[in-house]
């Protein structure tokens, strides 16, 4: 199991960009890519009643990566404690991972002509700091932490919503 | 080698506190700073984009003249300085000091000061803000002849210990994210407060409401007085406070059943049940605090739709309670050194009354800009008016009123006709373009600044991080400077920006840097709740108390009791109009990427959003053949032989009688255009700066107006 996760709690998210442009800052990104991405549904009809959910996507760093599978040059692997990074070195940008990845986590940077994908901020990570987008959310829907401590908040927080306790 | 500088953010009015990573003198990297007590390590994309904005290749980074045949020439500060004292002069010379005016709206509050130190010396009562007659004026004076003292802007709400939360015609999502928008996320979701938010358009903020009241723009004073109706008839009001903080109930109650749930569903759309829910709600679950902005005052019936909204807090007792809407907390940094709000207040008032009140807009709305004017400035579009008839001749400007005011080519014009026109900015903005004199401004990365323009209780302060660019300079060293070459004195011992923040931190007995030394950025104060108890009453009524009845409104030929008016034009008032416009039109939404005309040379930001974009509803677009993306011109009746261009974009999140157009879009890429083709796609285009207007203040229709859509062939 990977040794850390970053969560969204949907139903917080505002889709004010603010972790886009965290994350642009933190690896010096260009127009184009967005390893962390909010997406837009709605406002659509649900029972009578408008709805919008804002979904922040990015990279699940997932056991069994497709990604990883797709990778001609072998430039994506996975780290010992399950952070699925890039090896710019290797990486040609033929973006077969992109067409791998369930939801398009890995962007293409134009101006390298390779690929950019959240690694949770692992030089962060390593100094014991929170991955950039998490710092910055200003409705504080990310969570970030050893996947154990995050499933157990997650859990917490979607049990207290769904038995409206407060 | 990285240094990280903890400072205060000054990119919207917001004062978030900020983290800023410098790396060989540039600036690299901004985020939330996590120890400040207001925005806790929340940012928005605008503070987090000025790294972009300061090492733009398009930033102003000298002077510039305008040549006569158009081009722009570089020139000395040295020199600058000269032409503009000397063409001053010049104008004091030949037509007296009332030629000349200075022009303000948004951004940071300090250079006001500054400038209307100059101003007045010269004795020019001309001191304009091009949002004077719908931004903060009509809630600051509508809460001030109710409860004495400004409580329902930004600063007022208690968000973080309300039980309710009710966003009316605004959204702090977009415009104070990091400050107040958060707060109600975190009241919100950790502490499982109710929201209630009334917009025409469901937003962001409408997705996470409890309630949502979709209301017809422009009719929220009657929304307001049905919610009222509700709440006095079901008896939820506060009993208690009524009886013993109020003035005027009775009447009041008599005025309210002149709105019944049924008859107000019916003027503003609102199901009669969202109302009885929305008013039981909001009356019920204490203490609840309450926001109205823009929304409810850009109308012809401003004063009394924020007087309608402001007697909710009034006859729930929300007042001044931890939670509910706070009664403004003395300057800690004393009166007399809050420079936003009373300095322009005290400068004015050195100035003789029969100048003074030669002011534009005294005549011809003596409540609002002269009695009842707590800042001394004009009404910006007759003062521009003047301009054609050899009234102001110079302009010192420092934001973009060709954007920001409605009939932005009117406004162009006007400022063709004057002699001279300076203007000082970061960019080549439209209204920069019509200027004889550029002068570069220094951000607030490059600048020594005191804040407390946002905060409850605290005062903040944040040195400079980064010597300014080049040649780009503090707009308050420019306006020193001014003075001083126009051989003026001050009206106090002040000559330089290290004395000003000196002097404002006097009280506190520390200089700027000790402050900072000391404190850090921000010194917090223990806040006070239910100071009127203490005062034994609401200093700032004529009755001490809170004025559900306004005698003073009554004496100067206004309604006491808020009503509700019909929009000069829509449905009811102009139905005829309607079937050749016909859609609701609300001008100007704000969104997060853009504070007002800026932000849209930053390439983070105009990725998120490249075009200028206009809120349809499917069914109507549909009926007009309008699909997702298809570019739609939008024309008025009120000016009619103009039309703007935008983007459609069809969401179900708007009535189908009513669309939302971007506010502020111009294009500083199209530099074949010396106007960077701001007439284009600019909403102020189409919006007319003339009347109707609100009695009070002279506003025109801005939200609520009408206007038709075609789409763009070819």
């Amino acid at each position: 199991m990977a040794k850390y996760k970053l969560q969204a709690d949907v139903k917080k998210c505002i889709g004010c960009h603010s972790c886009e442009i965290a994350c642009k800052q933190e690896f010096h990104l260009p127009v184009g890519p967005m390893p962390i991405r909010v997406v837009k549904i709605g406002p659509r009809m649900i029972n009578g009643g408008l709805r919008t959910d804002y979904v922040p996507v990015f990279c699940k760093h997932c056991e069994d990566a497709p990604c990883i599978r797709a990778c001609p040059e072998h430039a994506l692997y996975k780290r010992p404690d399950g952070i699925v990074m890039v090896n710019k070195e290797k990486c040609i940008g033929c973006q077969l991972c992109i067409d791998a990845c369930p939801i398009n986590a890995p962007q293409f940077n134009p101006e390298l002509g390779k690929i950019e994908l959240c690694n949770l901020c692992a030089h962060r990570i390593e100094k014991g700091e929170k991955p950039l987008c998490v710092l910055v959310c200003p409705a504080r829907c990310l969570y970030f932490g050893e996947t154990t401590e995050v499933n157990k908040k997650m859990q917490e927080i979607k049990v207290k919503d769904v038995f409206n306790f407060k | 080698m990285a240094e990280v500088k903890r400072s205060i953010c000054m990119g919207c009015h917001c004062e978030c506190g900020v983290l800023v990573t410098v790396e060989n003198g540039k600036v690299t990297k901004i985020i939330g700073d996590p120890d400040h007590p207001q925005n806790e390590g929340a940012i928005c994309v605008r503070g987090m984009s000025y790294p972009q904005l300061l090492y733009h290749p398009d930033r102003l980074r000298y002077p510039m003249e305008r040549q006569p045949n158009g081009e722009w020439k570089r020139i000395s500060w040295d020199e600058a300085m000269d032409r503009i004292a000397n063409k001053f002069k010049e104008l004091i010379e030949k037509y007296g000091p009332e030629s000349l005016a200075f022009v303000f709206c948004d951004g940071d509050r300090d250079n006001i000061v500054f400038n209307v130190d100059w101003l007045t010396a010269i004795q020019s009562p001309h001191l304009l803000g091009t949002d004077a007659q719908y931004c903060i004026r009509p809630n600051w004076i509508a809460d001030g002849l109710t409860f004495g003292q400004a409580l329902t802007w930004e600063k007022g709400p208690d968000y973080r210990n309300s039980k309710c939360i009710l966003i009316w015609g605004g959204n702090p999502l977009e415009t104070h994210l990091g400050s107040k928008g958060q707060e109600i996320l975190q009241a919100k979701y950790n502490k499982g407060a109710k929201l209630i938010v009334v917009d025409p358009r469901f937003t962001n903020l409408a997705s996470k409401a409890d309630i949502w009241l979709q209301v017809r723009p422009a009719t929220d004073a009657a929304l307001a007085l049905g919610m009222l109706n509700v709440i006095i008839n079901e008896e939820l009001y506060d009993k208690e406070f009524v009886a013993e903080w109020t003035v005027g109930f009775d009447k009041l109650r008599e005025r309210v059943q002149e709105y019944p749930p049924d008859k107000v569903a019916e003027i503003t759309w609102v199901p009669e049940e969202k109302i009885k829910e929305a008013a039981r709600m909001y009356a019920t679950n204490k203490p609840a605090s309450v926001h109205h902005r823009m929304g409810v005052t850009m109308n012809t019936n401003a004063l009394q739709t924020c007087r309608a909204v402001d007697l909710l807090i009034a006859v729930t007792g929300n007042l001044d309670i931890p939670g509910g809407n706070l009664l403004p907390f003395p300057s800690p940094t004393g009166k007399v050194r809050s420079a936003y709000v009373e300095f322009p207040k005290l400068y004015a008032e050195r100035l003789p009354k029969e100048v003074k009140q030669r002011r534009y807009g005294v005549k011809e709305f003596p409540f609002g800009y002269d009695k009842a004017n707590p800042w001394n400035d004009s009404h910006p579009v007759l003062a521009f008016d003047s301009i054609p008839e050899g009234g102001i001749r110079g302009m010192f400007i420092v934001n973009d009123p060709v954007m920001g005011m409605q009939g932005s080519k009117q406004t162009a014009k006007d400022l063709e006709h004057l002699e001279f026109l300076v203007v000082m900015d970061f960019w080549m903005t439209p209204t920069a373009s019509f200027a004889n004199i550029v002068l570069p401004a220094a951000t607030w990365l490059e600048r020594d600044l005191v804040h407390e323009l946002h905060y409850p209780s605290y005062v903040g302060v944040a040195p400079k991080v980064i010597d300014p660019v080049p040649e780009c300079r503090d707009e308050r060293e420019v306006s020193i400077e001014l003075r001083k070459r126009l051989g003026l004195k001050s009206a106090y011992p002040i000559n330089s920006v290290k004395e000003w923040n000196d002097f404002r931190l006097e009280r506190l007995g520390v200089t700027f840097d000790e402050f900072y030394q000391k404190y850090g950025t921000v010194l917090k104060f223990q806040l006070e709740y239910q100071k009127y108890k203490k005062f034994r009453k609401f200093p700032g009524t004529p009755s001490g108390k809170v004025e559900l009845y306004s005698k003073t409104l009554e004496e100067n030929g206004f309604d006491p009791l808020p009503h509700y008016e019909e929009p000069p034009v829509g449905p009811i008032s102009t139905p005829d109009l309607m079937q050749e416009y016909p859609f609701i039109f609300i001008s100007g939404s704000r969104k997060v990427l853009y504070f007002h005309g800026y932000g849209r040379q930053l390439p983070w930001l105009r990725e998120l959003q490249p075009d200028p974009e206009v809120e349809i509803n499917p069914e109507a677009a549909e009926a007009l053949g309008i699909k997702d993306g298809d570019w739609v011109w939008i024309e008025t009746p009120q000016a009619k032989g103009e039309r703007v261009k935008f983007k459609a974009r069809l969401t179900w999140g708007i009535h189908p009688k009513v669309i939302n157009a971007d506010s502020h879009w111009w294009f500083p890429e199209r530099k074949d255009d010396p106007h960077r083709a701001c007439f284009e796609s600019n909403v102020n285009v189409v919006v007319p700066r003339y009347p109707p207007y609100d009695p009070v203040f002279g506003c025109p229709i801005i939200r609520g107006a009408i206007c038709k859509v075609t789409k763009v062939e070819g």
